[in-house]
């Protein structure tokens, strides 16, 4: 609704009524109904709250006579379509042509705010065939039975990218905030269509752009909206973007509503690369005691570092090697890369002060880059620039940073692993675990030792 | 008991054409019983009883009246004694003396005290504003007036001239009519007993009425070559005084006597007082000369003219001291003042209308001011003198009143429709009831809602007729806060002031032949959000708020009277929604209509064009109502008020748009470029024409293969034709391009 323009009493009805337009029925408060429109509206309400089709049945009859007497009134054409519409799809009782029929005669408004006829053919359909063979006739169909409907755009958008048709996503879901620019979960679909589309890449952190774009809509979204879901997907873009701060306050009020994995995981990231260890604890506990896995213990160590418990922290990466050693079989949660053994190995030695070897073992077979960096911890001689220009993207070259920066100190010049890791912190992959451990160890001042 | 000896006297008839004068004195004996033997009786629950009520009036061979009233009256409570702590006796000195004889105070204690001397007066008050006249009052103040008291005091009248000789009338009530504290308003308490005695000389005859639920009876007694009759009447209960009664006549108990039924003797006298001055002086003639009408003139044209020059010219001013009321000024003389009353003014127009060839005469009228009486029995009734005009030809009969402050032509107001009226003429007259064709009490409230440079503008005409037009053209005289009142009274259109400015003006105040109209814009905050639509509302409320009763009407439950009201109204909305070239309204929510027994409420909106336009009507007719049915009525009042608003939505015409745009692109940058191209692609794909949109598309990208955009409507064209691999390199090409959606 306009906000700038209100002419007594009937604005605020008519914020009401628009309201009301919306396909998703709101609860109402029980009051006694005066005309057939409101008892209508009240029995349709019911029957989305209790699933009961005796109101449903009454919402058909009672709209109907409230039809017949106002057929020009959107708020009785729009309950009297909802109440066919849904009758349609639970008795098929009736020929889809006759509901065609009343979806033509109805407001442009109304029909806007609508589901069209077509969408119960798009979902029959869709349920069992997503191909888009099949599914891109019905789209057709669909649109052109009323093209300004955002609520079709959408759904198509939801279509695309469940069959992973992500460009696709994008352009149907921008037509949808284009019909209604206001509406927060069009919005966060526009936004996480264009974030579908970058994780296609090789390494997401290349697409800045894109990144951004997806954060103006997601962040867009949340602020209209502030849920659970769009405020962790902000928060998490805003990680991405290196813009720490504004990341943990979004994700903080993500936690307040939702207590879940992603957003644990976000906000303990969040906690540690904003210098929040003391904050990241009751994340970080979360992930421990619902997962338990690698990445939840990873944080803890971090986060305890960070604060400067050594021994604490060394604790944790003793009960992590034991909990990898005794779940070498299972992949699930302890699965460990090269990167991973590379990691603990220096983290060890920092922690014991004692230079171990570095350690390259992997419960998969290292490829490409990974063998790239294992090959080069097996080399005799460290050339100190070789894993930066190996890299090929700004992945890559986050962690060849952070690999330097382990063969320096191997090497004992700690003034050169310092700078390396600096370089590691201004690197693009703000959510690697290599980033969060050059954060860290900068932090700790273990590397001064 | 003790007498008074002033030379007060009174007569407690208000007609505007009475005089008085002061009497003489002369010891009294009371009509009533000793104060002691009254307080045996047993008290009432009411605040105050009027214990006796007696009234002697005796008529002369000479024709002239006395008259001895008598009054005890019993004080029950605090209200009553404060409304009770003065009494005013009004009276026209003129024609009347007035002796108030004697006024006493029996005291809850027992003991009796008089009126002191210092606490009564005889005073001159005149008319007011402009009016200049021969009333008097005696006004007196009793002490000790406290709970349990009661009060007595007797006043004697006597004539001192006549009005009129050929016709003798009087009248009682039981009731003494006590104003209460502050104006506010009238008591006429109970009363025990009343009794009305008149005496004239035998062998006059005289034709009576009584009104009310009480007995007619009377006794009859012959004595001395003279015959009485009296009434008596006991337990007469109160009377409570509310707005919007029934005419007195059908609510007050009274009884009236005249010695005829034959109304051409009060023709026969006003003619005598009219006739000799219509004559076409030289002054007369050079006023009509001055009006330079051409000999063509209508009969209309003619009226016209004379009501403009009298409400140039001659200002209302009523002064008739010393000529007790009733005979008008010749009309060289009110034109070489300037000024006159209305009969000065009427009897001018009928000189001028004369001169022009224009048959018209004075005509008599009882304001509402004055009652509404039946005029079975021929009392002198009428208050005021206005123009009739014969019907001449196709010309229907015109009723003309100048006397008002440039009140809209032909000045009556609508008031005096109904009332009883006497057109003079030089045979018997013709008695009749005002049946002028005015406008009918109407207020119309047009508005137009438009969008201007990011604003919502509503235009709005108040144009009221009839009795609001009269009221309203009346009050922007008299406010001298006016400007801002005409502020706060429009804001009852919006009632949300701090959203918007406005600007109101009224229109046609002083003009005598254009009605008061206001017009009023209001200008509503720029709107933030200019992708929403637009939302109109219109409501019966926004008129009701204006001109509508409920605000003033008294509560149900404490009404006691029929609620009678004469006069029809209606009140009428149009509101026009003004949509855009691409607009499109759509209606939200609408009003329902309501008609019952007491008034018809109807509504209806409908599409014009790219508009909507609501109209509302509301229509009640005169209506006379029980206690029952008033608060009934009162009850479907209140229920328009909670009726819906109508509520429009102002649409984008979507398709008109997105036509627009493409016709844009092209005139703009020609067919062959990428503008045009991209937007008649996404034309097509966004009406859902997925196949046409391929074709443009494909121009775009040979028109502009480095441009990102055109890549991507291309892939977003090619998925919609199910083209997926093609699809996905050209969204790659988009991409690589620096395309960011």
């Amino acid at each position: 609704m306009k906000t700038g323009f209100i002419q007594m009493v009937a604005v605020v009805i008519a914020c009401l009524l628009l309201a009301a337009c919306n396909t998703t029925a709101t609860k109402q408060a029980a009051v006694e109904p005066v005309d057939d429109l409101q008892a209508g509206a009240q029995a349709y309400a019911k029957f989305h709250q209790t699933g009961q089709l005796a109101e449903l049945q009454a919402a058909v009859e009672y709209l109907t006579l409230a039809y017949q007497k106002e057929p020009e009134s959107a708020a009785v054409q729009k309950y009297y379509y909802l109440a066919k519409y849904f009758h349609y799809i639970v008795y098929r009782d009736e020929d889809i042509d006759s509901l065609k029929s009343l979806y033509q005669q109805l407001n442009p408004l109304v029909q806007k705010q609508s589901p069209p006829p077509s969408r119960v053919k798009y979902a029959t359909v869709s349920d069992s065939d997503t191909s888009r063979e099949t599914i891109d006739p019905i789209v057709k169909a669909m649109i052109q039975e009323q093209p300004f409907n955002a609520g079709s755009w959408h759904a198509l958008s939801e279509y695309y990218e469940q069959v992973k048709d992500y460009w696709m996503a994008i352009a149907t879901a921008k037509r949808a905030v284009q019909l209604e620019p206001a509406n927060a979960e069009y919005m966060y679909q526009l936004g996480d269509s264009i974030n579908d589309v970058i994780q296609l890449t090789e390494c997401r952190y290349d697409q800045q752009h894109y990144a951004k774009a997806a954060v103006s809509h997601i962040a867009k979204a949340a602020a209209k909206s502030p849920n659970q879901l769009y405020l962790d997907n902000s928060g998490l873009q805003y990680l991405r973007l290196g813009l720490f701060p504004l990341a943990y306050s979004q994700l903080e009020k993500a936690w307040e509503m939702e207590k879940n994995w992603w957003t644990a995981t976000h906000l303990a990231q969040a906690a540690i690369l904003t210098g929040r260890y003391q904050e990241a604890a009751p994340a970080v506990q979360y992930l421990i005691s619902e997962a338990g896995d690698m990445s939840s213990y990873r944080l803890e160590a971090q986060r305890l570092i960070g604060l400067k418990q050594f021994d604490a922290a060394l604790a944790v990466v003793s009960t992590l090697e034991t909990k990898i050693e005794s779940n070498k079989n299972a992949k699930e949660k302890f699965y460990v890369s090269v990167f991973d053994s590379l990691q603990l190995s220096w983290l060890k030695s920092l922690l014991i002060e004692e230079k171990l070897a570095a350690n390259t073992y992997s419960t998969r077979a290292a490829v490409d880059w990974s063998k790239t960096v294992a090959d080069y911890f097996a080399l005799e001689n460290w050339e100190t620039d070789y894993l930066v220009l190996q890299s090929l993207n700004s992945c890559e070259q986050t962690e060849a940073w952070f690999y330097q920066a382990y063969a320096s100190w191997l090497q004992d010049d700690s003034a050169a692993a310092v700078e390396q890791l600096k370089n590691t912190r201004s690197s693009a992959a703000t959510l690697f675990t290599e980033y969060l451990w050059a954060q860290v160890l900068l932090d700790s001042g273990l590397l001064e030792h | 008991m003790q007498s008074m000896y002033r030379t007060l006297a009174g007569t407690l008839a208000g007609v505007l054409l009475a005089f008085t004068a002061l009497a003489s004195n002369a010891q009294a004996v009371s009509l009533g019983p000793e104060l002691s033997t009254q307080a045996k009786q047993k008290t009432s629950n009411e605040g105050a009883e009027t214990l006796y009520s007696i009234v002697h009036s005796s008529l002369d061979d000479k024709g002239d009246w006395e008259r001895v009233s008598y009054y005890s009256i019993r004080i029950n409570d605090q209200e009553a004694a404060r409304d009770y702590g003065r009494l005013v006796i009004p009276y026209n000195h003129y024609y009347n003396s007035a002796e108030l004889q004697f006024a006493n105070v029996l005291s809850a204690d027992g003991s009796v005290k008089p009126v002191s001397k210092d606490a009564v007066q005889v005073r001159t008050v005149g008319g007011g504003q402009d009016f200049y006249d021969d009333r008097s009052e005696i006004v007196f103040s009793l002490p000790d007036v406290a709970p349990g008291a009661i009060i007595e005091f007797q006043l004697q009248t006597k004539t001192i001239k006549r009005a009129i000789t050929s016709v003798d009338f009087d009248s009682a009530s039981p009731f003494w009519f006590q104003q209460r504290v502050a104006n506010d308003g009238w008591r006429a308490d109970s009363v025990k007993n009343f009794s009305y005695r008149v005496e004239m000389p035998a062998g006059k005859t005289f034709h009576t009425r009584v009104y009310g639920p009480y007995s007619s009876k009377h006794k009859t007694g012959k004595a001395n070559k003279r015959v009485s009759f009296e009434w008596r009447w006991k337990n007469v209960e109160a009377i409570i005084l509310e707005n919007a009664m029934l005419p007195e006549h059908q609510v007050m108990p009274s009884i009236k006597l005249s010695n005829t039924t034959d109304w051409s003797l009060v023709n026969r006298w006003n003619w005598e007082k009219v006739e000799n001055k219509l004559s076409a002086t030289s002054k007369i003639k050079a006023v009509v000369k001055s009006l330079n009408l051409p000999q063509s003139a209508t009969r209309d044209e003619k009226i016209k003219a004379v009501y403009r020059y009298i409400n140039d010219n001659v200002r209302y001013v009523f002064a008739h001291l010393g000529r007790g009321g009733y005979d008008p000024h010749f009309p060289d003389e009110t034109l070489q003042n300037g000024y006159g009353d209305c009969k000065d003014q009427t009897v001018l127009a009928l000189a001028m209308l004369k001169a022009l060839g224009v048959q018209a005469h004075a005509a008599l009228v009882e304001t509402p001011r004055s009652g509404f009486s039946d005029m079975e029995l021929v009392r002198l009734i009428f208050d005021h003198m206005i123009v009739w005009v014969a019907p001449e030809g196709d010309s229907p009969a015109q009723w003309l009143d100048t006397t008002g402050d440039r009140t809209l032509y032909p000045g009556v107001s609508n008031f005096l429709v109904g009332q009883p009226a006497l057109i003079v003429d030089n045979k018997n007259g013709l008695v009749t009831h005002v049946d002028a064709e005015l406008q009918a009490n109407v207020t119309r409230l047009n508005l137009v809602y438009r969008e201007a440079n990011g604003h919502s503008l509503v235009e709005v005409n108040y144009l009221p007729s009839g009795i609001y037009e009269q009221n309203m053209r009346s009050w922007w005289k008299h406010d001298t806060n006016r400007e801002t009142s005409l502020q706060h009274f429009m804001e009852a259109v919006f009632e949300n002031p701090s959203e918007y400015t406005l600007q109101a003006d009224v229109l046609n105040a002083e003009e005598l032949f254009k009605p008061f109209e206001i017009k009023a814009v209001y200008k509503f905050k720029a709107r933030n959000d200019d992708t929403q639509a637009t939302v109109y509302g219109a409501s019966f409320q926004q008129i009701y708020r204006l001109a509508g009763e409920i605000s003033s009407m008294q509560i149900p439950s404490s009404r006691k009277n029929v609620w009678y009201t004469p006069m029809a109204i209606e009140l009428s909305l149009t509101a026009q929604f003004s949509g855009g070239k691409n607009t499109i309204p759509a209606l939200i929510q609408s009003g329902k209509s309501l008609n019952n027994e007491y008034f018809s409420f109807q509504q209806k909106g409908y599409s014009e064009g790219n508009d909507f336009i609501v109209e509302i009507n509301y229509q009640r007719p005169s209506l006379e109502l029980d206690v029952e049915q008033y608060a009934d009525f009162h009850a479907q009042l209140l229920k328009l008020g909670t009726m819906n608003a109508w509520v429009v939505s102002m649409l984008k015409d979507d398709v008109g748009s997105e036509q627009q745009s493409v016709e844009q692109q092209r005139n703009q940058h020609g067919e062959n470029s990428l503008e045009y191209q991209l937007t008649l692609a996404r034309h097509h794909l966004n009406l859902g024409e997925f196949e046409l949109a391929l074709a443009p598309a494909k121009e775009a990208v040979r028109l502009a293969p480095k441009d990102g955009e055109a890549w991507f409507v291309l892939g977003t064209a090619q998925g919609f034709n199910t083209l997926i691999d093609d699809s996905n390199t050209s969204f790659e090409n988009a991409r690589a391009l620096g395309y960011t959606p």
